[in-house]
């Protein structure tokens, strides 16, 4: 008896913390379908007189400057993401496979280097791309933290698992280094692969500060940097909030998408991502 | 044979080149170069054009008199403890009730559900958590029928970006917390039940020392991150340029992007390895706390 409403109390909490997780989305979604007159008098509840104006509003927004910096972010986030995997699952191979001299020590250096914060980076970095005359440019948003530590640090571990008889067979089968790596390899460390395309897909989707620092020019920058342009009290004498709604489901679409298609495989590789270590 | 083995070193070795290169030279070019160029020239004054001067730590020395330096660390810190304590406690009360309590399918319900507000993107949460703590329009004030000016007074600014903080957060700890605890076995805590331990005791002696790695990385891994916080000040109280952000918001990262943006790449560099400093300083204290521990 006491276990049974002991049970019931766990599952109200639980529901009570469920609820404040979704509030907020409820809030997003339902002001994203709300006039902005309704918005002042009704921001916490179900949208009365709805509106699907909103939408077209916003891509239409400034001659579509909304649109175009979505696929900048998207466009960005998805090469970024390639890049970093390419680079730090050939890096890990060589760690986990190879014997090289040096190899400890280098590799001692890589992981040093991880916790520098990209804070510290960042000036540097504007001196050099304003130098380069890079700085409204897709490479200033894809190059720096492109050679990802940790990243590597996770596809190292995995590989090393892998059984030495496996690759020495396909040798003996006359396989080339490179179809080892692409054919035996790749397939094998899988798991890694997805678990790290969607950490890094977050994360660069997410970066704000970098892209709000290293541009100028509205038509190379994500939709991160443009979307809080819109609440700037100095520019815009009525702050349209309805838009800007509409503007956070929007940029948390593709999160929610990724998580929705990928459901458990999603949770397990973000914790794995954190615990693997 | 021996020369096919020759051979095949050799294309070894080139494709070794092959794996590395890449890597090594981005990793030089765009994370170690400019680490030492950032502190080189935390000891120079340089505008950008002209010439830099050697001016030794007096960028350091500068940033540390100012208050305002010592205020936005401050509320650096404010922000990194409110969340840490709560997020740790509550999120293990309940990843442990959830876990002794609840099987497989409930659990399967909750972890999503929990986990959805790291999916919401976090320049959208801060915009969101800017209404919600509006002054007129703002949910929270429609709801109690007050007009509370959260954003704009002193006092108060601070609540709306701490509460969006625990709220992102909190499912985070509890989702780690919980796949930590599925490693501890339940042979274990049965054979101390046995034992006749109650359950704090289960907790304290069987439950958080098997846990303890994977507290420790989770303090450390969130230390990290927290005291990098900008995105969330900055955007709940709507503050996109770093002159307008209000100093009782305002987090350390800041004053990198303030000197940053004035063109003091000096003083930005210099407020760069503070922060690393700082960073540096809690995960050595952690790691310090969390192996003494395990001699134990």
């Amino acid at each position: 008896m006491r276990k049974r409403t002991g049970k019931i109390l766990l599952h109200a909490v639980l529901v009570f913390c469920s609820v404040i997780s979704l509030y907020p989305f409820f809030i997003m979604f339902t002001g994203a379908f709300k006039t902005s007159s309704e918005l002042m008098k009704n921001a916490s509840g179900w949208p009365i007189q709805g509106t699907f104006e909103n939408f077209p509003r916003l891509l239409d927004y400034n001659s579509h400057i909304i649109s175009r910096t979505f696929f900048n972010a998207l466009g960005v986030s998805i090469v970024s993401t390639v890049i970093v995997l390419v680079l730090a699952s050939l890096a890990g191979y060589a760690f986990a496979k190879f014997k090289f001299r040096g190899k400890r020590i280098l590799f001692l250096f890589f992981l040093s280097t991880m916790m520098l914060p990209m804070e510290v980076n960042m000036t540097p970095l504007f001196i050099m791309f304003s130098k380069l005359h890079w700085l409204n440019s897709y490479q200033v948003q894809i190059l720096p933290g492109i050679a990802n530590v940790l990243a590597m640090y996770m596809y190292k571990q995995y590989m090393e698992s892998l059984p030495d008889s496996v690759l020495e067979s396909a040798y003996l089968d006359g396989a080339s280094e490179w179809m080892v790596y692409r054919k035996i390899v790749m397939p094998m460390v899988r798991p890694a692969t997805s678990a790290l395309a969607i950490i890094m897909f977050m994360g660069k989707w997410n970066d704000y500060l970098m892209p709000r620092t290293m541009l100028t020019k509205q038509e190379y920058m994500p939709i991160m940097v443009i979307l809080p342009t819109l609440s700037d009290t100095g520019t815009s004498y009525v702050i349209p909030w309805e838009l800007i709604f509409a503007g956070c489901v929007l940029i948390t679409i593709p999160l929610l998408a990724v998580f929705l298609l990928f459901q458990d495989k999603f949770m397990s590789s973000v914790v794995m991502g954190a615990v693997k270590e | 044979m021996r020369v096919q083995k020759n051979k095949r070193r050799k294309k070894r070795g080139l494709f070794l080149l092959f794996l590395l290169g890449p890597f090594c030279i981005l990793h030089l070019v765009f994370t170690f170069i400019p680490a030492v160029y950032s502190l080189v020239l935390s000891f120079f004054k340089y505008r950008g054009y002209g010439e830099a001067k050697f001016v030794g730590l007096e960028n350091y020395q500068n940033l540390l008199k100012m208050p305002a330096t010592w205020r936005q660390m401050e509320n650096t810190m404010i922000y990194y403890v409110t969340h840490l304590i709560p997020c740790l406690i509550i999120g293990f009360i309940l990843a442990y009730a959830v876990f002794c309590m609840l099987g497989q399918r409930a659990q399967r319900i909750y972890k999503p559900i929990f986990y959805l507000p790291q999916l919401m993107a976090t320049v959208a949460a801060s915009m969101v958590f800017g209404v919600i703590f509006g002054t007129n329009i703002g949910v929270v004030n429609q709801l109690l029928g007050t007009s509370i000016p959260f954003l704009t007074n002193q006092n108060y600014i601070k609540i709306p970006v701490i509460v969006l903080i625990i709220w992102r957060t909190m499912g985070w700890y509890f989702l780690i917390l919980l796949s930590g605890m599925s490693t501890v076995s339940t042979d274990l805590i049965e054979a101390a039940k046995l034992d006749g331990a109650s359950r704090l005791q289960q907790i304290r002696y069987v439950v958080l020392p098997v846990m303890k790695p994977i507290i420790s990385f989770l303090i450390i891994t969130e230390t990290m991150s927290s005291i990098k916080v900008y995105t969330e000040p900055a955007l709940v109280t709507n503050n996109i340029t770093a002159t307008s952000m209000p100093i009782a918001a305002a987090p350390f990262v800041n004053v990198i992007v303030s000197n940053l943006e004035g063109g003091q790449f000096g003083m930005a560099s210099a407020a760069g390895w503070i922060l690393f400093f700082v960073i540096l300083v809690f995960t050595l204290a952690y790691m310090l706390l969390f192996n003494e521990k395990g001699g134990e």
